[in-house]
């Protein structure tokens, strides 16, 4: 009786759920599906068994019955088979993520008082300084876009909440109608040379604004036009183009190709789904086309990346990290307590898609695009066309 | 990684962030010391260091260093967010200049707005312990405790008279153990230094059997020895591997210490460098650092860990490092650090094996220290851990099979402080 082994390179990650088993080559970006069976289930038991460095014994039968699936994973790089006694078996070791600061560091560290430099993890704040700027009720919970209402932020409330930021350095997007930019000016002057910022105006808020407005100094422009519109073109200016159709999104993509900076972003109305999912929604081919390394499969695993770090502060001073949820506090409130909230029971930063039904039952679940405004706004969270989840 | 990595310099604003976050304040309280071992890093077998006059510090030089460094932590840094501050008491022996300590510690707390949880450490030969053990019990300082094992292991460190110090720490030590049980189970640690009248197997025996402790072992330090001293010292030196391979019960040593095992902390250390699987936090997952920029090496930026201040007044990055790479220093109650001229001398260091640093595959994950690299006799122009093959950066894996548990320790147990 011989002894062979099959082994995977510490590249390859093994996803399983109740239909396959998923090879993903995290520097090659191959892959491999294989139906489930109980063979696929020993092999992935034995395979995830972190005692044995990645490495399956097979038995000859099996060699023979799953012989094309073997050389499949040979060929394609994922992992190789070798005939050895027991002592001389391959090793490997499995794509497992250890972060040395993880959260039950953080947990004891705040338990302790200790845990001064979560702070550092912050690096978005977007400001919305008014809501008078006329724009569409919900879009901002999808993307930047002025809030409708009556509340303005209280600009010593908002220098007192900026001392905490001493001595650090985030990108601060702020939103507001360009006329009462002047009215922030002792604001602007506590950014200056600390903060990347970037501005954030409506496109009819910008065209109806006679009186020249004071941009600060070192800040970047983003103009938000809606649909059809016909942007107020600046040189220096970034442009947002929001679409909910596709004659938007044609009419948008022939603007975008006139600037040097332009983006399109879809926004869902209630009543465009479809739209969705023919532009949005993820499918296989492109998520493989993503072409994620280790690093950022681990991420996927770990935390949100479209929500780590970001927090929003609206005209009201409550303080979210997901405009879906509720606020974690107050402009008022402890920022740290704040952070620590996020960071061990929060809404956003921590998101993953294992985390949410369906994905959880998923073997995409970490090579899909992470949990996003969308999915909160549409009420579904499998965007894609993965399996048969239209 | 695709593409060309991006290398940082640091500015003058680090160095100021730095001192805002810095964790720990080291007082060099004393160069004077009541034992004379034959090793020491201040003996007449290293160069690299101030001469040794006896010299005690005086509160005056440590109280402008703390008030400057309030002055910065009131101006530049959030108080609302807990931080820590460990004030460390270096020598010479510390114990000598108990008064000072007990001044500097007195000042630090009754500082209102430090805004900083304090603890207190301490590296001490142990031999006036019994004399102050109440005020580090009640200080709850950590101590570190040099011994080398039994009265023979121990027998380079000798008084100034000749004698072995061995029976007054050895009884010093046990009064604690049956005196002060919980402080001595949570506070007190050994660092034995391995030389050619020990072994780590006698070492481990020694510590588990009298204290039920784990000793952190370490051999002589080659870096900086004079040349005419390079005899006594390879007399003296005993080889970290080679003292294990005569280790008997390795897997009892292994089951306290995986790391003890030079086999499975090469391995750790491979792993920790090359997997690609360890981060330090979660900031590390979003960015691919060679586009987003490297600061080259792996030497810490300047007081990020920590800053140690000499009995002469210099302030240095560590107390590893030679002296001449001081920072600034601390004379006539001021503190002066020239953050301009600390960032340009700073990026000339640790952009001083560019050329190298841009072809390694080490380079996001570097350990080396220049400042420690500069003290390598005739070698200081090439950087020792430069690694430009793929095949290099391989892991040897074969502890994997001798060790099945050892991915289980280094991914799910090991608790390692970034």
């Amino acid at each position: 009786m011989k002894d062979y082994w099959l082994y995977l390179y510490p590249e390859t990650f093994l996803f399983i759920d109740e239909e396959k088993l998923l090879l993903y080559h995290s520097r090659d970006y191959t892959y491999l599906e294989v139906d489930f069976d109980p063979f696929v289930n020993n092999l992935y038991i034995n395979l995830t068994d972190i005692t044995n460095a990645y490495c399956a014994k097979i038995s000859e039968e099996d060699l023979l019955v799953y012989s094309d699936f073997i050389a499949k994973v040979k060929a394609i790089g994922l992992g190789d088979l070798v005939q050895s006694p027991i002592q001389n078996r391959p090793v490997s070791y499995p794509p497992v993520c250890k972060i040395n600061t993880n959260l039950s560091v953080i947990q004891d560290d705040y338990m302790n008082r200790r845990a001064g430099y979560i702070i550092d993890y912050l690096r978005n704040i977007t400001i919305y300084l008014t809501s008078d700027g006329g724009g569409l009720t919900t879009f901002y919970k999808q993307t930047i876009y002025p809030i409708k209402g009556q509340n303005r932020l209280a600009q010593c409330d908002l220098l007192h909440f900026m001392d905490y930021l001493k001595g650090r350095s985030v990108d601060i997007n702020v939103v507001c109608d360009p006329k009462h930019l002047i009215e922030h000016e002792l604001l602007f002057q506590s950014f200056k040379q600390r903060h990347r910022v970037s501005l954030y105006f409506l496109n009819s808020k910008l065209s109806n604004t006679r009186q020249n407005i004071l941009i600060p100094d070192d800040a970047s422009v983003f103009v938000i036009c809606n649909g059809n519109e016909k942007p107020v073109q600046r040189n220096s200016y970034s442009y947002i183009f929001l679409i909910t159709n596709e004659s938007e999104f044609t009419y948008a993509q022939e603007q975008a190709s006139l600037m040097e900076n332009a983006e399109i972003v879809p926004i869902y109305t209630g009543n465009n789904l479809d739209f969705f999912k023919d532009n949005v929604f993820t499918t296989k081919g492109e998520l493989f086309s993503l072409h994620l390394t280790k690093r950022k499969v681990f991420a996927k695993q770990q935390l949100n990346t479209n929500f780590f770090g970001k927090l929003t502060i609206l005209p009201s001073g409550n303080i979210y990290s997901n405009l879906h949820e509720k606020p974690l506090g107050t402009i008022k409130d402890s920022l740290y307590e704040m952070l620590y909230k996020e960071l061990t029971d929060g809404y956003a930063w921590m998101l993953t898609r294992d985390k949410k039904e369906p994905c959880v039952n998923c073997r995409f679940k970490f090579l899909c695009p992470p949990i996003s405004n969308y999915e909160f706004a549409i009420g579904k969270f499998n965007l894609c066309h993965l399996r048969g989840s239209e | 990684m695709d593409g060309v990595a991006k290398f940082l310099s640091i500015k003058p604003e680090t160095i100021l962030s730095g001192l805002c976050r810095l964790p720990n304040l080291v007082f060099e309280v004393t160069n004077i010391c009541n034992l004379s071992c034959t090793y020491c890093a201040y003996s007449d077998l290293y160069s690299g260091y101030d001469s040794r006059e006896d010299k005690f510090m005086h509160f005056d030089q440590a109280k402008t260093v703390i008030d400057y460094l309030l002055n910065i932590w009131r101006s530049n840094s959030s108080l609302d967010f807990p931080k820590r501050l460990n004030i460390g008491f270096y020598g010479g022996e510390p114990l000598l200049n108990t008064k000072l300590i007990r001044e500097i510690t007195d000042y630090a707390e009754k500082q209102d707005n430090l805004g900083r949880t304090l603890s207190y450490s301490m590296t001490t030969n142990a031999v006036l312990l019994d004399k102050h053990i109440d005020f580090l019990v009640e200080k709850q300082f950590d101590l570190l405790i040099s011994l080398d094992g039994d009265e023979y292991a121990q027998s380079y460190r000798i008084d100034k008279q000749g004698k072995n110090s061995f029976a007054r720490v050895f009884n010093n030590v046990k009064y604690i153990q049956k005196y002060y049980p919980q402080f001595f189970d949570k506070h007190v640690s050994f660092n034995a230094v391995l030389h050619n009248k020990n072994d780590i197997g006698p070492l481990y025996d020694f510590f588990v059997g009298h204290f039920a402790k784990v000793p952190l072992i370490a051999p002589l330090n080659p870096d900086g020895v004079k040349k005419e001293k390079a005899c006594m010292f390879n007399e003296l030196y005993n080889d970290y591997s080679e003292s294990f391979l005569k280790v008997i019960e390795k897997k009892t040593i292994e089951k306290l210490s995986f790391m003890a095992s030079p086999q499975l902390d090469r391995f750790y250390r491979q792993f920790d460098l090359k997997s690609g699987n360890i981060f330090s936090d979660y900031r590390d997952m979003l960015f691919d650092r060679e586009k987003v920029g490297i600061i080259p090496s792996g030497t810490c930026l300047p007081f990020t860990k920590k800053m140690f201040i000499t009995v002469n007044g210099k302030i240095l990055p560590c107390e590893r490092i030679d002296h001449k790479h001081f920072f600034g220093v601390v004379k006539d109650n001021q503190v002066m650090l020239d953050f301009d001229e600390i960032a340009r001398s700073h990026n000339k260091n640790i952009f001083k094996f560019i050329s190298q640093c841009t072809s390694c595959v080490l380079k996001t994950r570097c350990n080396e220290c220049l400042y420690q690299l500069n003290t390598l006799d005739g070698r200081d122009d090439i950087c020792l851990s430069y690694l430009n093959d793929r095949a290099d950066y391989k892991i040897d894996l074969s502890p994997l099979r001798t060790h099945p548990d050892i991915l289980h320790k280094i991914l799910y147990e090991l608790q390692v402080m970034n």
